[in-house]
């Protein structure tokens, strides 16, 4: 049976989570393992500039070495290595925050980063009221089989947020529930070193694992067709879930949707509790819980679009021209 | 008055709490219809539920799946098909993607002269649907792990066999929220390397594609003359790997959570997650004796040799396993 071992885990001042951020950084930027001993730590924390308080679940990204991460609830952050080498370009993005672009040798020295507050706010609308409850991206859950957010043998998933797009015919629509439909496993089968495999006991994992993501809610780019400014700034944060399809009441939200075309987005948290692993060229790689399913229907449109570690949207191709739609749907009253 | 009022108010109270009993929301029936004796599938049988008046027809691999969008609980599944016995089914009854059995109905044949002896049908690696029903605990589904090929033994009788159909068994519902769904494959039948015995050239070759959830998957190969010089042969399915054909099963391994001051390592489940194409083959458990190999490295056959491990009392206990592959000849 495959173990994982985090190299630092005998380091009793470090939590798992500070280990995954570790080794994924020295597994991604080409660090051997073996000079660990010599390696410097930079340590961050991540404050709000204002209130000098930390910030959660910062996204920090860096676009060349294709590694992203995130801040816990203390808004610590620590990157090994020689910062003033590096030659890579860092993104450090949070909601209703402006995002910091720079140089990651631009942090070294540093041991506090801090984002200011951005000045947009997303203009008033007045809800609609002439027409009734409807579900976009309608789907049936048991048709859903295929799934985006893991690494494949062939293609590296490499997206911070994914978004579906949605048209809805009038402005000032009121965004009531999300439904989701994900993978998530129960563990009945184990897979032993020689190829053997047991069944495990049942009722030791009685329960679908847990999740916990962000939802985030766009208007459209005019440049781009893809997701533009928030359009509701308040954190929509689901966790403890623990089905595979998910139902999420918007109603104590009042999002209003300002134009006829909006895009609902999962935010990924990467903490040790969301990690899973997938393989990416016969390597087991760390990835975030939940998968999202995909629409085993064709619309000739796509309508799915993904957030790179390099904080642009980009049409999510992998399963063109296939499949167009996540398998999320949203309920809206116009 | 007031006690008669009171009276109607309970009976209505009765009555609307009775009203999901009768009616619920809708609900996907689907599933194979199979000969009783022969297993083979069986398409053109009229399914209907009786009461909501909503029918369809079995394809061509006796797969159907019908839509109902207002299910009576009392409701019957009735399927009907020529020279068989009509059958009803409870839709109290009906588990998912089950298989149903229709029986040959003797007295509809009239005029023909019915014999006890039966023609002999060499099928090579013969599997039957009770090898493969997700239901029976005994014969689960799991996911299969070759990554390219996997090649099974077939040893004719004699030579100048000719091949004429091939079933295939594939991973069904254990999980009701993962239909098997669409899967392309290519079906090859190989030579015998003469110096390694594994397999060698492909001889022959056919495409397949499957657009619904059907688990027994019987292929025609009739018209294709596929007449084999050797008594020995390999039955081979080589996975497509693309994109549409994927299909992510999740696991769980452990990782090392910490390790305290004493050396003693506190473990955490962690989920894994890995490809694997459709089709996912079924390993069933078979006594028999059985050569198969598989491919995970493109040009590499390994020798095929997967245990199924059952808990008994505390300790895993092995058995040998076969794959749902088999092939129909005609000498």
């Amino acid at each position: 049976m495959a173990v994982y071992y985090f190299p630092f885990s005998d380091i009793s001042n470090y939590n798992g989570l500070m280990m995954i951020k570790y080794l994924t950084f020295f597994a991604l930027m080409g660090w051997g393992l073996t000079s660990l001993a010599q390696i410097k730590m930079n340590n961050f924390r991540i404050v709000d500039a204002e209130t000098k308080l930390p910030i959660p679940y910062v996204s920090i990204s860096l676009s060349r070495a294709n590694v992203a991460m995130n801040t816990e609830q203390d808004g610590l952050l620590s990157i090994p290595g020689d910062l003033a080498t590096f030659r890579d370009t860092v993104f450090i993005a949070a909601q209703n925050y402006l995002i910091i672009k720079a140089p990651i040798r631009s942090l070294n020295g540093l041991d506090t980063i801090r984002l200011r507050k951005s000045a947009y706010r997303p203009p008033l609308i007045t809800p609609s009221n002439t027409g009734t409850d409807t579900v976009l991206n309608k789907f049936n859950w048991r048709d859903v089989c295929f799934f985006a957010g893991v690494h494949t043998e062939n293609a590296r998933f490499s997206y911070l947020q994914m978004a579906q797009e949605f048209d809805v015919p009038v402005q000032g629509a009121t965004l009531k529930q999300i439904s989701i439909c994900r993978l998530a496993h129960m563990g009945l089968v184990r897979m032993s070193a020689d190829g053997d495999v047991i069944i495990m006991n049942q009722e030791k994992y009685v329960q679908l694992e847990l999740t916990k993501f962000r939802l985030r809610f766009y208007d459209v780019d005019p440049r781009t067709g893809g997701p533009g400014r928030d359009i509701y700034t308040k954190v929509v944060e689901v966790s403890n879930k623990d089905d595979r399809n998910l139902k999420i009441n918007l109603k104590e939200y009042s999002i209003i949707i300002p134009g006829k075309k909006f895009f609902v987005a999962v935010e990924w948290l990467r903490t040790f509790d969301n990690a899973g692993y997938a393989e990416y060229r016969s390597e087991q790689n760390l990835i975030y819980k939940p998968t999202l399913g995909m629409l085993p229907y064709a619309t000739g449109k796509l309508k799915i679009w993904g957030l790179t570690y390099g904080h642009k949207w980009q049409p999510y191709t992998y399963y063109s021209p296939d499949w167009t739609d996540l398998a999320i749907s949203a309920t809206v009253k116009w | 008055m007031p006690a008669l009022i009171h009276k109607h108010l309970i009976a209505c109270i009765f009555a609307l709490l009775l009203l999901p009993c009768v009616s619920s929301a809708q609900k996907i029936f689907e599933g194979q219809v199979l000969d009783k004796e022969t297993e083979a599938t069986i398409p053109g049988v009229t399914v209907i539920l009786l009461k909501e008046k909503k029918g369809t027809q079995t394809n061509n691999r006796g797969y159907y799946k019908l839509l109902s969008t207002d299910t009576i609980a009392t409701d019957t599944l009735q399927f009907t098909s020529v020279g068989y016995k009509t059958l009803k089914i409870a839709v109290s009854a009906y588990e998912p993607n089950m298989f149903v059995t229709l029986e040959v109905d003797v007295t509809q044949l009239k005029g023909v002269t019915i014999t006890n002896s039966k023609k002999k049908i060499p099928q090579i690696h013969y599997f039957r649907m009770a090898n493969i029903k997700t239901n029976d605990h005994n014969n689960p589904t799991l996911p299969f792990d070759a990554q390219y090929m996997f090649a099974v033994l077939a040893k004719a009788e004699k030579k100048h066999s000719r091949i004429t159909s091939l079933k295939v068994g594939r991973r069904g519902f254990n999980d009701p929220n993962r239909p098997t769904g669409y899967a392309q494959f290519l079906l090859h039948i190989l030579s015998v390397d003469a110096t390694t015995g594994k397999p060698g050239q492909k001889i022959y070759t056919k495409q397949v594609i499957v657009e619904d959830n059907s688990m027994i998957l019987d292929i025609d190969v009739s018209a294709d003359n596929w007449v084999m010089d050797t008594d020995n042969f390999y039955i081979g399915v080589e996975w497509q790997r693309t994109p549409i054909n994927e299909r992510l099963v999740t696991g769980i391994d452990e990782i090392v959570w910490k390790t305290t001051a004493k050396g003693t390592q506190r473990l955490q489940d962690a989920p894994t997650y890995r490809m694997v194409y459709q089709p996912s083959l079924i390993a069933f458990i078979n006594g028999k004796k059985y050569t198969a190999y598989y491919m995970n490295t493109p040009g590499n056959w390994q020798r095929y040799n997967l245990k199924i491990s059952y808990m008994v009392m505390g300790t895993p206990v092995p058995y040998d396993t076969h794959i749902a592959l088999s092939a129909t000849l005609t000498y």
